[in-house]
């Protein structure tokens, strides 16, 4: 019987061998990457336009100089600051973290950067969660969230944040009765102050498990044990050392999990179960492709649960609802343009809301408020979920906020978390936010470029599916669009059947080149014809996906007209929902479609000896 | 349009250095991500980031493990936003379907890569840096700004995992 050590030293060599061979290499885009972030950089400031990030020694504000010259003291003196320079003064007062009377009409934003970055400079990227995504937790120590790189952040006020030195890896964070309970390395924790940590005993595996509570209630769904996956079960305590398991429905037991939220001042779960009539189709183990439709369940206490079926809008989904309106409170929730105002039982459209009418909305909620930031930033609407929706008066000393962040929502205002920095927008009431702020920073002057844009720096365009059609029309046999990204990629192929390809990235300036044309023939055959003939592009296998694109993620749209038939199928990546062939035939176009005509360009180096791919039409 | 010297020369430098990372921070990408597409992605992601902390990274010559730690830190973005969709046995008829895609053939190869991806990111990540981005454990534990003791006991628990599945599916083999 082989022992402990020669099975690890056996797994080892097996996990080895499988990036042993082959290597696969870097594609060039991530080459042409390398040299577009920078020269979207250099391009932006040589139009003038005040861009993320400064160079080495650059401009900063005051505020973020001296944290930048003095580290962690000076980030602690510049905090003390703008807290002084807050006290006392309009608006809530930053430093009591309770729920703050008053309806915002303003923000007025700070640099906060340095506290974020807890003298590392480094960390302010990873905060990127806050329970539930987009709000951080009320504590009895005032407000907290945990962060990509699994650390705890507290703070008192919102403007100061401190990193908790001792948390044991944290992947997720709820409170209970005012203490944090942390699902991290080897267990769950709990602590009164952020500080000392107690392992407590739970009944499951807390790393296959969701913790979510109420103010008074944890609970945390399990599905599986060890690898094996299982029936969902979901456990309840209130104090922390007491689980019991909850009693659930047949049907929820057997779904697919997809997530647990606090809703409404209890607690829902989304989970896939089988439906013939479900929008969501998945090839099972059995080689079986089946529908499946996303299903709900609530409850009031953590213990019992009923199906969740709410009315919605004739023409909408209450599958929409899973994307939006999670926790958005007490107050009658939103989705993206749908809001509720009698606990989520029934949904009725929101033709106020902004994301209905400026679209790309990013959306924070922590049960008092919503917040709602368009384009980027550039304007924040806040609603008590009542179906009336507020610009907020923006001010402060920041010079102008990065565009394209995402929003944290405290009692007493928000955070704007980019990749260049954080910002607190204190909320106001009824007072003008001091301070002239210069309109959100945009990437280019020019928004139709494709690439070379710095991150979070553009605007992601519309889909050209008017455009799309007229080539359609005009005897492309492929049209591909490929738009979104970091970089608002705007990308439009059209593939002719005597190998012409014409190349549209936005700037007015198509281009041609040529592919052979037996090579269009057997691109054809081969998109058609995945995954295999009988399941291949015409056939109802082949189907729409769509969910909002987080900023990374692109939306694609495929037209395919082959042997007297067309379709369109569109996806969007950096999800689930779309179909894993997809990918595949957007692979097959990544070889033969040509690259941006400036990619490469700019004389941006490449290191010596990379690898640096050429820019030619055919990659 | 004039370009100042010093700003080129700042871009240069970020290229220069980051030019030999990436093949590594993409294979990197594609065997968490398991897709070439998203690895793809998940890297361009990673030098964005890169790019915009640039001017706060003091020691070029730690360059390397910097940029792998902030290319491991997006694909553990990624995987959580996959996490809660346990269809566990859909990912593994997908691979037969993404039998084109190098990472997922690569993986699909031997049951302990497909087990794998059933560990939490957070293992998954200690796993892929060990063995398939090569590193030592005071390496990876550098790359992921974590004490080396916590890196040991993620790759054990992984480790363990595993095994037990791994000799589980053997015993059921052997019935």
């Amino acid at each position: 019987m082989r022992n402990h050590d020669d099975a690890d030293f056996e797994l080892e060599q097996r996990l080895r061998r499988i990036a042993a061979n082959p290597q696969p290499e870097a594609p060039s885009s991530v080459y042409r990457r390398a040299a577009d972030v920078a020269r979207g950089e250099l391009r932006g400031r040589a139009n003038g336009v005040a861009l993320v990030p400064v160079l080495r020694g650059g401009r900063r504000s005051g505020i973020r100089q001296a944290g930048a010259l003095a580290g962690l003291a000076a980030a602690l003196v510049v905090a003390v600051a703008a807290m002084g320079l807050l006290a006392g003064q309009h608006g809530p007062n930053p430093g009591s973290p309770g729920p703050v009377g008053g309806r915002w009409t303003g923000l007025e934003w700070h640099d906060i950067t340095a506290t974020a970055s807890g003298g590392s400079g480094q960390d302010h990227p990873w905060w990127r969660y806050g329970p539930g995504g987009t709000g951080a937790l009320k504590w009895r120590g005032g407000f907290a969230m945990f962060t990509t790189n699994e650390d705890v952040w507290t703070s008192e006020d919102g403007l100061s944040w401190v990193r908790s030195a001792n948390t044991p890896g944290v992947f997720g964070l709820t409170t209970l009765r005012g203490d944090l309970l942390a699902q991290a390395e080897a267990g769950v924790w709990i602590s009164t102050d952020a500080v000392d940590w107690r392992r407590i005993a739970v009944p499951f595996d807390p790393h296959l498990s969701v913790l979510a509570s109420s103010p008074e209630v944890a609970v945390a769904a399990v599905q599986g044990a060890g690898l094996q996956p299982g029936p969902l079960r979901i456990y309840a305590t209130r104090d922390s050392t007491v689980w019991e398991v909850a009693s659930i429905p047949t049907n929820m037991a057997g779904a697919q999990f997809q997530g647990l939220e606090a809703f409404f001042g209890g607690f829902r779960v989304t989970g896939l179960v089988q439906d013939p009539n479900g929008t969501v189709k998945q090839t099972d183990a059995d080689g079986v492709m089946r529908a499946y439709a996303e299903r709900t369940w609530t409850s009031p206490d953590g213990l019992t649960w009923s199906s969740y079926e709410p009315k919605v809008p004739p023409g909408r989904s209450a599958d929409e609802l899973s994307y939006w309106g999670t926790a958005y409170g007490r107050l009658g929730a939103v989705s993206s343009t749908l809001r509720s105002s009698d606990g989520g039982a029934t949904w009725v459209e929101d033709s106020r809301s902004p994301a209905a009418t400026r679209g790309n909305a990013v959306v924070a909620s922590d049960g008092d408020r919503i917040v709602m930031a368009v384009e980027g930033g550039a304007r924040f609407y806040v609603s008590e979920g009542d179906g009336n929706w507020r610009m907020l008066d923006q001010g402060g000393d920041i010079g102008s906020l990065p565009y394209g962040g995402r929003p944290v929502l405290l009692p007493n205002g928000l955070l704007w978390v980019t990749n260049d920095g954080v910002y607190f927008g204190q909320g106001l009431s009824g007072v003008a936010p001091r301070g002239s702020l210069s309109p959100v920073t945009t990437p280019l002057p020019e928004p139709t470029v494709a690439v070379g844009s710095p991150v979070a720096e553009c605007t992601r365009l519309p889909m050209r599916s008017e455009a799309a059609a007229e080539l359609v029309k005009r005897g492309a046999v492929i049209v591909y669009e490929r738009n979104g990204g970091i970089s608002c990629v705007d990308a439009l192929y059209a593939i002719y059947s005597d190998g012409r390809v014409v190349s549209d990235f936005g700037d007015g300036h198509p281009t041609s080149s040529q592919l052979p044309a037996n090579k269009v023939t057997s691109l054809l055959d081969a998109i058609t014809t995945t995954p295999d003939a009988a399941n291949g592009w015409f056939t109802d296998g082949w189907y729409n996906t769509y969910h909002m694109p987080c900023a990374a993620c692109y939306t694609y749209s495929l037209t395919v007209t082959y042997k007297g038939q067309t379709k369109t199928v569109t996806a969007v990546d950096g999800g689930t929902d779309a179909m894993p062939e997809y990918w595949i035939v957007t692979g097959y176009l990544a070889e033969v479609i040509p690259l941006p005509a400036e990619s490469g360009c700019c004389g941006i180096p490449f290191a010596s000896g990379s690898s640096a791919p050429s820019t030619t039409s055919s990659r | 349009m004039a370009l100042t010297t010093s700003a080129t020369g700042e871009a240069s430098e970020f290229v220069r250095l980051v030019g030999p990372h990436l093949p590594g921070a993409y294979r990197l990408a594609g065997y968490l991500l398991r897709d070439a597409s998203d690895a793809e992605d998940a890297t361009q992601e990673a030098l964005a980031r890169a790019w915009l902390a640039w001017p706060k990274l003091r020691q070029t010559d730690s360059f390397g493990a910097w940029f792998d730690r902030i290319v491991a830190n997006v694909c553990k973005d990624r995987l959580r936003q996959q996490r809660g969709v346990r269809a566990l046995d859909l990912d593994e008829a997908a691979d037969a379907a993404h039998e084109l895609d190098p990472f997922r053939a690569a993986l699909a190869r031997d049951e302990a890569g497909r087990l794998v991806r059933r560990l939490p990111p957070d293992q998954q990540i200690v796993v892929a840096l060990r063995f398939w981005r090569d590193l030592t454990l005071d390496e990876v534990a550098e790359r992921l700004d974590l004490p080396l003791g916590t890196v040991k006991s993620r790759l054990h628990y992984a480790m363990r995992s595993l095994r037990r599945e791994l000799d589980r599916q053997s015993t059921e083999v052997r019935r």
